[in-house]
């Protein structure tokens, strides 16, 4: 992480938030809707709130969301 | 005595300790009398002046006034140590404040985890388990790192 450009950072940063609601969010959905917990998707979940959250509020952000999925480090360079 | 009696005159009358500005109508209780007292040291230096228009002011700021940046550095300021870096870093526009918000009561812990629930007597103790059935007391560390079932999800975002 110390070694990255400061940019990529901010999306780091995303991701680690995305990564928290996703886990809250499916802590939620066990209790509020007794559904039995599984960790398959969340990870998709991730990419794709991140994704979301990057395309709507970071106008620099030109990627798709393959690109993301597939490779999100490249996509970081992106100037903030 | 007179209650119609204005700040401009009581200043005028004298309010220091036995000033003509207090007149009462009935000898004072010795709470009250210690009230007065204390009362007298706040007004002690005041001065009023004819020609400056009365204001508000913002002690902590009083080139730009009351900001909510500046009530934000002073909440943020006081209060139990934790790590700064952390607090700062939940405002960011390409999250959504919903998520920011969520993010500012984890850091704080004040998350509606069972534990918290707990403590609030929201819950009783035996609902304390986790969900994922591992048995251990959820609180938001447990929930968010040490659970095996969730903290998955970290290996495989990294």
């Amino acid at each position: 992480m110390a070694g990255l450009p400061r940019v990529t950072h901010v999306f780091l940063r995303i991701i680690r938030y995305a990564t928290v609601w996703v886990l809250w969010k499916a802590r939620n959905n066990c209790i509020f809707q007794n559904a039995v917990f599984s960790p398959d998707g969340l990870l998709e979940k991730v990419k794709l709130n991140s994704f979301l959250w990057l395309k709507a509020n970071q106008a620099s952000f030109n990627y798709s969301y393959h690109d993301w999925w597939k490779r999100p480090i490249p996509c970081m360079d992106a100037h903030l | 005595m007179n209650k119609e009696c204005r700040v401009e005159e009581m200043w005028s009358m004298g309010w220091g300790d036995g000033g003509e500005a207090w007149v009462w109508r009935r000898r004072l209780l010795a709470w009250e009398e210690e009230s007065l007292r204390e009362c007298t040291i706040l007004l002690s230096n005041i001065v009023l002046q004819d020609d400056v228009i009365d204001s508000w002011r913002w002690l902590l700021d009083l080139t730009s006034g009351n900001t909510v940046k500046g009530a934000y550095r002073l909440f943020t300021t006081i209060g139990e140590p934790l790590d700064r870096s952390l607090v700062v870093d939940v405002w960011y526009k390409q999250i959504p404040s919903k998520v920011s918000m969520f993010a500012w009561r984890l850091f704080w812990n004040r998350l509606p985890t069972k534990d918290n629930l707990l403590y609030r007597r929201v819950i009783s103790p035996e609902n304390v388990a986790c969900v994922s059935g591992c048995g251990h007391p959820k609180t938001a560390n447990h929930l968010f790192l040490d659970c095996m079932l969730f903290s998955s999800l970290w290996y495989q975002v990294w």
